[in-house]
């Protein structure tokens, strides 16, 4: 919001002629993009999410959070695997010519920027989608299958409209993730507004055309807000008898569903994860290990504690929400903090540094607060859809009761609402720690002097075009959000 | 919001309190922002604390990133030092008023010192033409302007123009000809290239063992580090390639320098002064030329047998980089000729 703000205040006057004639050219790539990786998330987000929740399979227990790992790879890591993966150097072409023929494989596209994104996004709408199936109450399942509809006409008439809602705010991270990646098409050197944002700002100090891109991506933001509003307000809650537990149904070849759900796994997380061993063994020495574990640690704090921050602010605000007016505005108001998540980081970043010298410069050199600031900032959209959704699942009249027993707020607060809430302020931050740790551009500007993590320490190898020495510190952050995505998924159940 | 923030903010500041007060020994520290992320920039930086007893501190990001955050800071800036790769970038800060003059005893040739000392030379790259030396004639090849010629067209691989190198590279080409023929150059490029702009400099060497193209426009920095590849596929992809400097009958190939510059308000000037010349001695610059694949500035050393086996070259003057403003007309170039 502070950036926002801060750029907004700029007058904005003379225009360069060059914005009419870009901004067709980023509209269309970036829908383009946007449209690609939304349709991708959501078929395999909402086929697996459905596969996992009503049938029975093989392995389908350990597939619930497998499932999700594919969260934990930065985009753009997956998209230099990918490119490693396929390009001259890369294993498959080693073993076509080993085969004795060879052929050009180009993922550095359109086409391959939707795949490398989707790959790694889909578990946002995944996520979102079995928590929404499974608060459906398995009767209203039953009942439809009991006169007599079959399965996927229970799915399509039932289960998604009904479920529809919080799908979408599943998606609607997808779609910022989307629309602040810098890193993938600057690499693919597909111009989106992220790309466009950065050349007119920094390249031609052209702070008119920046703060127009801008514009129209924070409109469009706007306008998902906007249309987050009215989804949600027609939401039907269901009437969460949670106990009962759904039977699931045994699915006829029983090894399709074992093999449809392990495609996504197969193409989002073995596959770059095995190009990231086949690099570390080739380049990583024991020294670059240690190295690297000792930035584990940093990576490690910073989310523990930013996403503890984040988690708290979302609490306070969605609690003086619930407190106060329960107008759509009132509600929809913080949402608008997306507009951060929505912004290629830099310039967030640059944003955050004008913020913090103008609250007081020396913050920002005395360890990590700067950056603990920025990432609340920036990510403070991720934990408040999740807590604010939380808060509206608990019935108002258990804060009725409370005050009826003369308990003031703040005690039915501590008392009721977050032992309620627990799981879902725990999957909020966890899922604010996996961004923290997959971070960089807000990293880089705002660290503290000689300060590396994870993702800084990745990304400076792969910038550099020296992917193989990426690849263990690029290990580790998969490694450390992997271990809360697990969690987070025994959160769901 | 905002009051519950700054007391977030407060709380976090009596946390960090402790490790927060390192700013007040003023003589044994050095504070570098810098754009170079390398082994070899590490390995020398912790050479520099052994003998000198500096500290040096380091906040590494991207060039127009750190120019922002030194122009936001002003005179609080803690920074001493802004080192990055590209002159015109140093020279921008120069404008800005973020850099001051400085006199540090280097044996840099006078071409890689800013002609009032704003900042110092500490290596350079080439940019430089790849080709492949199965299907191109070296006879045919001749200068960056003949490469938008007809005769290559489908042939010609090169990163995006988001990439600094080919905007350092078209305003050379804007400055030693004219916009009207630059912008021509860039159309023609954009007509004969072999597939739409993207990768890094690898990828365009990789995309001629491909056999997609045949000649890439190419930093040398990255043919050195993919003949030294510990992939051995990679060191094969490199040595398919044979190195051409264009422009030799003329003002010379295009490269791109790395330098360092004193801020404006640095506290510890004599240190950052210290660095440049530390960094510059004949001990520092061989130790880049054998690990970075880079060229040296300093004229008593010579470059890596990687790279001198390229032969030696003239390079282009850079005049170019002191009209910052050729930046911006590149990229705008860059944008009317559609090169992503």
């Amino acid at each position: 919001m502070f950036v926002v703000s801060n750029s907004l205040s700029i007058d904005i006057e003379s225009l360069q002629e060059s914005f009419p004639r870009l901004l067709p050219l980023y509209v269309k790539n970036t829908s383009l993009l946007l449209i690609g990786v939304c349709v991708v998330s959501l078929t395999i987000g909402v086929g697996t999410a459905w596969l996992v929740t009503i049938y029975d399979f093989p392995f389908r227990n350990q597939f619930e959070w497998i499932l999700i790992l594919p969260l934990s790879i930065p985009t753009f890591i997956n998209a230099i695997a990918y490119v490693g993966l396929t390009d001259y150097a890369g294993p498959i072409r080693i073993i076509l010519r080993w085969l004795g023929t060879d052929l050009y494989i180009d993922i550095m596209d359109h086409s391959g920027a939707v795949f490398v994104m989707a790959l790694v996004l889909y578990p946002y709408v995944y996520v979102a989608a079995r928590s929404a199936f499974i608060l459906q109450s398995a009767s209203l399942i039953e009942v439809s299958r009991s006169l007599g509809q079959s399965m996927s006409k229970t799915f399509v008439r039932i289960c998604m409209p009904l479920s529809w809602p919080i799908i979408f705010s599943g998606l609607i991270l997808v779609v910022m993730e989307v629309l602040n990646d810098y890193g993938v098409v600057h690499y693919f050197g597909i111009p989106t507004f992220t790309t466009g944002i950065f050349r007119a700002w920094l390249a031609l100090g052209d702070l008119q055309t920046a703060i127009m891109l801008s514009l129209v991506v924070l409109l469009f933001v706007l306008f998902l807000v906007f249309l987050d509003s009215i989804i949600q307000r027609n939401k039907k809650i269901s009437n969460e008898n949670e106990d009962r537990i759904l039977s699931r149904v045994p699915f006829k070849l029983k090894w399709i569903p074992f093999f449809i759900c392990l495609l996504p796994v197969f193409f989002g997380f073995i596959v770059p994860v095995g190009q990231m061993i086949w690099w570390s063994i080739l380049a990583s020495t024991i020294e670059i290990w240690l190295q690297s574990i000792r930035f584990m640690g940093n990576t490690s704090i910073l989310g523990l504690l930013s996403g503890t921050t984040v988690v708290l602010l979302a609490i306070v605000l969605s609690y003086s929400n619930r407190l106060s007016s329960k107008r759509w505005y009132s509600k929809s108001f913080p949402k608008l903090s997306m507009m951060g998540y929505a912004m290629p980081g830099a310039v967030v970043g640059i944003g955050i540094v004008t913020c913090i010298v103008w609250l007081n410069p020396d913050w920002i050199y005395s360890g990590i607060i700067a950056l603990v600031f920025g990432y609340s900032a920036r990510f403070f959209a991720v934990g408040y859809g999740q807590t604010d959704s939380g808060f509206e699942k608990i019935p108002s009249q258990f804060d009725d009761a409370a005050s009826s027993l003369g308990k003031n707020s703040f005690t039915s607060l501590i008392k009721i609402h977050l032992p309620i809430l627990k799981p879902v302020l725990m999957g909020a931050f966890i899922l604010v720690f996996v961004d923290i740790a997959k971070e960089l551009p807000l990293t880089l500007i705002l660290r503290p002097f000689n300060f590396e993590t994870l993702a800084t320490n990745a990304f400076q190898y792969a910038k550099d075009e020296m992917a193989p020495r990426a690849a263990s510190s690029s290990l580790l952050i998969i490694f450390v959000s992997s271990i809360p995505v697990y969690f987070l998924n025994r959160i769901i159940k | 919001m905002k009051v519950l923030s700054n007391l977030l903010i407060a709380l976090l500041l009596v946390a960090c309190a402790g490790s927060g007060n390192e700013k007040t020994s003023e003589s044994k520290e050095l504070n570098i922002y810098s754009t170079r992320h390398y082994e070899a920039d590490r390995i020398l930086s912790e050479k520099f604390t052994q003998e000198t007893g500096i500290k040096v501190n380091l906040v590494k990001a991207g060039a127009d990133e750190l120019i922002s955050r030194l122009e936001i800071e002003g005179e609080k800036s803690p920074a001493d030092l802004l080192i990055t790769v590209d002159a015109m970038k140093l020279n921008r800060a120069k404008e800005k008023g973020l850099l001051q003059p400085a006199e540090a005893n280097t044996s840099n040739s006078p071409r890689f010192i800013e002609d009032e000392k704003y900042w110092y030379g500490i290596t350079y790259r080439a940019r430089v033409i790849a080709y492949d030396k199965d299907d191109v004639d070296v006879s045919d090849l001749s200068t960056y302007e003949d490469l938008a010629d007809e005769k290559w067209a489908g042939k010609i691989l090169i990163r995006s123009s988001g990439s600094s190198y080919n905007q350092s590279l078209l305003s050379s080409i804007i400055h030693s000809n004219d916009r009207e023929k630059a912008k021509s150059w860039a159309e023609g490029i954009v007509r004969n290239m072999a597939r739409e702009p993207k990768g890094g400099d690898r990828d365009q060497i990789k995309a001629i063992a491909s056999d997609v193209g045949e000649v890439a426009i190419v930093n040398t920095y990255y043919v050195g580090l993919l003949l030294n590849s510990e992939n051995e596929e990679e060191v094969q992809a490199g040595k398919k390639v044979g190195i051409y400097f264009p422009n030799q009958a003329g003002r010379g190939g295009h490269i791109n320098i790395s330098g360092a510059g004193v801020t404006k308000y640095a506290p510890n000037k004599e240190n950052a002064i210290k660095f440049i010349e530390f960094m510059t001695s004949d001990e520092s610059q061989k130790f880049y030329a054998s690990n970075s694949y880079e060229y040296p500035v300093n004229s008593n050393v010579a470059p890596d047998p990687t790279i001198a086996e390229w032969g030696e070259f003239k390079i282009d003057n850079l005049d170019y980089a002191k009209q910052t403003d050729l930046n911006q007309e590149a990229v705008k170039i860059f944008e009317e000729v559609g090169w992503n």
